[in-house]
Formats: structure tokens, sequence, C-alpha cells
């Protein structure tokens, strides 16, 4: 399989959406009624809202609020998938242990609970980056046991002891033989799902919010989130407001996210 | 035994994690849940619930209450009703959505495993699953608010509710795929095992050699599964407005009540504790099966 | 001297995969009391012909020609009939038509056991389960006397009923392997390269066993083995297998 295509979409996509968040303004503009509810087809790209103002901000509003937490979970996934899969390499049965019994916890409570239980704990003024990073860390055990069966699979310990015999240096074994020629696969996944699921947690909460006509956990009131063009789509949907161009947006963005995982997944998989 | 021993601990933690992350944060405990200038009777909240008396005795004060069934009040959800009235009606909607959309999940994860479900299908699951719950959710409110309106209860609207809520906790965010996928993982790496080819040659079944097998992996994945599921709720249940467990969840952080939120999230971790002690009851018997042997004597001679 | 009873009859076998011959023109007969060795080097088709006479074939296109026959079983009814060429609903249509046959007249003893018993299940239960499939019935009182008669015809103690093959060791699993495949009281016994892992002195010790109980049981014996020694030493009959092009025949 050609590693080039799908990295090269993959990169595309991401530019794409850090283009937008780079470029977010401080503040949506000031309403213009008279520029209500415009199609995508007129002066504006996507289109603008009830009040006049431009959906393209709130994609790039959204998107700021999203790139950075996603991004540091992605990070913190991947480093820890690389942990567990280096300690198993180890070959300590103590520490395999201590791996285990850490992901049995973590992993035993539902997710959504816990991301709830700290959002209430920090308040509406905490921001998606420490949810974020909560969900990573709980989102960890999977990825270190992913990890975990790969080093196990080229056989943990011996296989150090092999190449140690063949005089190459630890950190060469390390961070050449196993974390990018067979960690790279699931570490790259790992950390793309886990962007990915940041990215929806945070659509979730702010839906949620909206919905309940309350400040959001993930971002200040002064920026909007994707979930605001969602409930502008689902507005057209449910009370047949002129507002279905939002939908396509939130839709699209939402594709874009899901298809900047897959397709990095798949340039990682790719020899 | 760590299974097991999470399972008894569970319930017990949750709360004591909760209580020492609130008495963590800087400021009064009281204040932090009933702040002076909105709230009124912070004083009396204290004395109530023996907030003035330090972590270890607020704890220990609500887990004996709760053990006898009282969680105290809502504070600010709906102030005064008593918490374990709030549960009550969700408790029941909740088991019940969750029952719901286990089915699909359980019935493609036999599906799987048996071979009935085709291979083809697991592409589509896949793509499926990939759209987010929420998506989901918002679309079928937006049907039932078309047939029924937004605020409609009455019987069949409820119905409705709870069979698109279970659609997308089953569907949604990769809970089905990942089921179908991970059962037929499971099965497809255990039918490459030598025993199973050899089995075959003794005109022995496939299932019956390899099921004992799988059965510990297999309840592992439905834990994970259900897990899943109940960490969908709260999402399906505020947008499709089901009064469950995860839309009281959802309530009580919103409004900071903690009231609400220890009783809740201890609810769920009593369902992870149920979870965790299934699973480990099932390794227990399949541990059982495994030493199963017929008696060996000699025969006796005339 | 009357002939022993045929009880396999495997005749002008012929299996292809894709397109290559795997075994072409091989004939194996198999005679109650006697031990019929099939040999020959790597690649041969040894074990594709085994798998054959259990109506195994595993492989597309498959069957090109052949006869088999089970005439302890069904006489002069040729398996065979209506495979070759009728792709993968036929090949299958005959494993699950020979499927009754297999683990009660046919019964199969394979090459390292550790690996091939089921390492889910105890050897006692193992055994039990080979004994239900006996053509007769054994009465449930009956049962431990025979499970401790079998073990110790093959040489094991009868705590090794309550263990799992994990716990064994290469040379135990092989003679419960064997324990396994004398249970059902078959007809006809095949050995699959019953000496593979095996110490030479074990190996000659697992190999006398086989022989011997297999002919006191009055089975019929198929013994798959590339040793020469082996071959020389106990077969009755030889069947040399070469890659397909040469010539193949009974000794």
């Amino acid at each position: 399989m050609n590693r080039r295509t799908p990295a090269m979409l993959a990169a595309a996509c991401v530019l794409a959406l850090a283009a937008l968040a780079a470029f977010a303004p401080e503040r949506l503009p000031e309403t213009l009624p008279d520029r209500a509810n415009l199609g995508p087809l007129g002066s504006f790209p996507f289109g603008t809202d009830d009040r006049g103002r431009p959906l393209l901000a709130y994609a790039q509003q959204g998107a700021r609020v999203v790139l950075f937490p996603a991004a540091a979970s992605a990070v913190l996934v991947g480093v820890l998938a690389v942990c567990g899969g280096l300690l198993r390499c180890v070959g300590d049965e103590r520490v395999d242990g201590v791996v285990q019994a850490f992901g049995e916890v973590l992993g035993a409570l539902p997710r959504m609970v816990v991301i709830l239980v700290a959002a209430l704990l920090m308040g509406s003024g905490g921001g998606l980056l420490p949810l974020g990073l909560l969900w990573a860390l709980l989102s960890a055990p999977g990825a270190m046991d992913e990890a975990a069966s790969v080093a196990e699979r080229l056989g943990g310990a011996r296989f150090v002891e092999a190449l140690r015999a063949h005089g190459f240096s630890w950190s060469r074994i390390f961070l050449y033989h196993i974390v990018a020629l067979n960690l790279r696969p699931v570490v790259v996944r790992q950390a793309a799902e886990t962007a990915m699921q940041v990215t929806f947690l945070e659509l979730s909460l702010s839906y949620l919010a909206l919905a309940s006509e309350q400040p959001s956990f993930t971002h200040p009131d002064s920026m909007r989130s994707w979930a605001d063009i969602l409930q502008l789509g689902y507005l057209s949907l449910a009370l047949g407001k002129p507002t279905g161009h939002a939908l396509v947006l939130g839709l699209v963005l939402v594709a874009l996210v899901t298809a900047s995982a897959m397709l990095l997944t798949r340039a990682a998989r790719a020899r | 035994m760590v299974r097991l021993f999470a399972a008894l601990l569970l319930p017990a933690a949750v709360p004591a994690i909760l209580t020492a992350l609130i008495w963590a944060l800087p400021g009064d405990p009281a204040e932090i849940i009933c702040p002076r200038a909105s709230c009124e009777a912070t004083d009396a909240l204290a004395a109530r619930w023996h907030l003035d008396e330090g972590p270890w005795g607020f704890y220990t004060h609500w887990g004996r209450a709760a053990l006898a069934g009282d969680f105290g009040m809502s504070w600010r959800v709906l102030q005064g009703v008593p918490v374990s009235e709030m549960l009550a009606g969700a408790v029941p909607m909740t088991l019940v959505l969750l029952a719901a959309a286990l089915l699909p999940v359980l019935a493609g994860a036999v599906g799987a495993g048996s071979g009935f479900l085709p291979r083809r299908a697991d592409g589509s699951l896949h793509v499926a699953g990939l759209v987010p719950a929420v998506i989901f959710s918002l679309f079928f409110a937006a049907v039932i608010a078309l047939r029924f309106g937004g605020n409609s209860f009455g019987e069949e609207a409820t119905l409705w509710r709870l069979v698109f809520g279970a659609i997308v906790l089953s569907v949604a965010d990769g809970a089905l795929a990942g089921a179908v996928g991970g059962v037929r993982a499971l099965f497809r790496t255990e039918r490459k095992q030598r025993y199973v080819q050899i089995a075959a040659l003794r005109g022995e079944g496939m299932l019956e050699n390899v099921l004992p097998n799988v059965a510990a992996a297999l309840a592992g994945q439905l834990r994970a599964r259900v897990l899943h599921l109940v960490s969908g709720l709260v999402v399906v249940e505020v947008v499709l407005k089901i009064d469950g467990l995860g839309d009281l969840l959802w309530s009580g952080t919103l409004k900071q009540d903690f009231g609400v939120v220890l009783a809740a999230a201890t609810g769920f971790a009593a369902v992870s504790a149920a979870l965790l002690l299934a699973q480990a009851m099932l390794e227990i018997a399949v541990a059982l099966h495994i030493r199963r042997a017929p008696r060996v004597a000699a025969a006796v001679s005339a | 001297m009357s002939t022993p009873e045929l009880l396999l009859s495997l005749e002008g076998l012929a299996i292809r995969h894709v397109d290559r011959l795997l075994v072409d023109d091989v004939t194996v007969q198999v005679r109650a009391g006697r031990v019929t060795a099939v040999c020959g080097p790597s690649g041969a088709g040894k074990s594709v012909s085994a798998r054959a006479c259990m109506g195994v074939i595993d492989v597309l296109p498959g069957l090109v020609r052949g006869r088999l026959r089970y005439p302890g079983h069904s006489g002069d009814r040729d398996w065979f009939e209506g495979v070759a060429g009728g792709g993968r609903a036929r090949h299958t249509a005959l494993f699950e038509g020979t499927r009754a046959l297999r683990g009660g007249y046919l019964s199969y003893s394979p090459q390292a056991a550790s690996s091939a018993l089921n390492p889910g299940r105890t050897i006692g239960r193992q055994l039990e389960l080979a004994i239900a499939r006996r053509a007769v019935p054994v009465p449930a009182a009956e049962q431990p006397a025979l499970m401790h008669a079998l073990l110790h015809e093959v040489g094991l103690a009868p705590w090794v009923a309550g263990s799992v093959p994990g716990e064994l060791s290469g040379g135990m699993c092989q003679r419960a392997a064997l324990a396994i495949a004398i249970a059902p009281a078959p007809k006809v016994l095949l050995a699959d390269e019953p000496e593979t892992g095996l110490d030479p002195v074990l190996r000659r010790q697992i190999v006398e066993l086989l022989v011997t109980v297999g002919k006191a049981h009055g089975c019929g014996i198929l013994l798959i083995s590339h040793h020469e020694d082996t071959v020389s030493r106990i077969a009755d009959d030889v069947v040399r297998l070469r890659p397909p092009g040469s010539a193949a025949g009974a000794a």
C-alpha cells in the first residue's frame, strides 16, 4: 500500500483545520439582520446564521477551540502507548502487573462519567484542554495494551537482547527498531482516534450545554463551537428554519476530522 | 483477583475520591457546593451533611446514609427533592435503554462469532460507527420534534425516544462495530489454532472446542461494550430528552449539584462494579469448567 | 491364511491446488491388524493424502480424480463420487458427509500433540468425549474403568486425567493423544508423524506403543512418516510418495 497518498491527504485535512483555527476571529462579527440565513452560494463562503453572522467565523472559532487540546491529547496517548510497548520489552513481571492493574482500574469506569465529574469540579472556566488530557488518560490502558501486544509479538525482552547482541545501542533499539519500525502504526492510530474523540467530546459537551441553554465547559462564552453550527442545523430540521446549510457545514467539519484520523492511520500502516 | 478486588472497591472508592477532590479544591467545601452569593442555606447544608467535620466525617455519614438508601436532597436540580426519589425515577429508564441497546450489540457479536453475519457487513457498521452519537441523536430528536412536537412526552413519543436512543447508543461511536469486529477477530484467531483443526479431524464441532477457551476474552469484550454504551448514555438521554441516569448526571453537573452528581456517579460506579463482578464470576466458572474431569478408577476384580 | 479385512481403500488420488498437482496417482489400502506406512520426502503429499483418506480436502480446485471407500462401514460406496470439479460446495459436502466417520470409524492421532490437544479441556474430559463417539455406547458405570485401562495401556498414570495438556510433557501429550485416538474403538487409526518433536528414545517408544495398542484393538493403522528406519521396522505395507510426476506404489 502506498504511504504517500493517504499521508498527503491527511496532511491536507489537518492543514485545512489548522488554517481555520489560525485565522479565527477573537469575536464573532457584528450582527447584520439583512444578511440573515444566507446560503453558501452568496457572498459568504459557508452562509450566515439567523443574525447575519458568517458561519465561517463559527467554523474558525470551533477549530481553534478543539485543535490544541485534541493535539495535546493525541500526544499524551501516543507517549503512553509507547511507554506500554517499551515496558513490555523490559520484561519485568512486576512492572507488567502494575501496568495491568492501572489499566483495570482506569478502564473500569465509563469515560463520560469521569469527564463530567471533572467538569463539575473545574467549573465552566476549565476549558477543553484538561478534559481532553483526562480523556487521553482514560484511553491510555487500551493503547498501552495494544502496544504491549505488538511488543510481545516481536519477542519482548528477548528481541531487545538479540539486538543488543548485534551491537545496537539501547536508544537505537528502543527508538528505531521498536517504536519507529513496529509501534508506529499502533501509536499513530491511537493518537489519531483520541484526537478525533476529543473533538467529538467537545462537540457533545457544547451541544448539551446549548440544548440546556447553559454556558459550555469547554470554551468561553465569547467563542463559538462547531456545536453551534449543528444546533442551527437541528433547528432547520426540527423547526424548518432556513439554516439547512449550517447542517451541511457541520457534517462536513465532522467528516473532515474523521477523514484526518482515518487517513493518518492508513498512512502509518502503509510501508 | 484484581478484577474482583476492583469490583468490591469501586462503589466505595468513587464517592471517596469525589470527596477528596471536593476538599482538595481551594476554599470551604460548603461554599463550593453552595456559594453564599447565590445560595442562602450554606450553613444549614454544612450542618446537615457534616461538611464541617472534614472529608472523613462527610464521607462516612454520606456512605452510611447511602447504604440505607438516603442520598440526601438535591441542592440545585430540584431543590429539596430527595435524590433517592430522582434516582428511582431515572434508573429504570436507563436500564431499559441500556437493555434495548445491548440487544443489537449481542446479536451482532453472536452473528460474528458464529459466522452468520457476513464479513462484508463489517464495513458498513464501521462507517456508521464513525458518526458521533451527538449527530445521530440530533437527527432523531428532529424526527421526534417533527412527529410529536419537541416537548411531547406521551407514551408513543417516549417509546420512540427509547427506540431511537437504543439505535444511537448501539450504532454510534463504534459500539456495534467494535463488538462485531472484536468478536470476529477473537474467533478468527482461535479458529487458526492447531487444536481446532485437529478437532475437525476428530469429527468435533468448532464452537464446542473454541467457546470455553474464548469465554473469558468474550466476557472482557462484552464488559467493554457495555461500558461503552453506559458512557454514551449522557449524550443520548439529554439530546433525546430521556429522563435517565445520564440526564440526571448532566443536570447535576451543569447546575453544580454535588449531591446529585455524587449519587449518580456512585450509581454508575455500581454498574461498573456489577460488570466487573460478572466478568470475574464468569472467569471463575470457565476455570472450573476447564478443570472438569471424569472419575478414573481401576476395575474391581470379581 | 485369510486376507485381513479391507477397512480403507484410496485409489488413484490426484489433488490440485491452484495450478499445481499436490498428489498424483496415490493408492493406499489399510487392512485390519496391519500397519500401512505412507512415507516420502517433504512436499511429497503425505499429509494431503492422509487428510484425503479422512474425507478432508481443503484446497481448491481440489480433487481431480480418485476413489475413496470404507468397506468396513459403507461397502463399495465411493465417497469421492461427484466431488471432482464440484468446487467448494462439493468439497464441503464431502467434509460434512464424512464427519460422522471421523472420531468413530476413523481416528486421528496427531503429531506434536501438545499443540494438537484442546488446551481448555482436561485429558480426562477429552477421553470422555472420545469414548462417547463409540458405535456401541459404554454404560456410565463402566466409563471410569475404561478410562483407567486406556491411560494404563499408553503408560499414563490415572492423575493425568485431571491435567490439561499444558501441564504435561511432550511425550505424555503424545501418549494422551494416542489414548484419545483409541478411545472411540476405531477401525482405522491414522497416525500423522507421531515421532515429531520427540527425542530418539521416546520416538521409538511412541511408535511401538502405537503399533501395539492399535493392533491390540484390531485397528488398521495408517502411519505417516518420513523416518525410513521406523517404516522398515514396523510397516507391513509401504506406500512411497514422491512429488507429483513420479510413480508411487506399495512395497
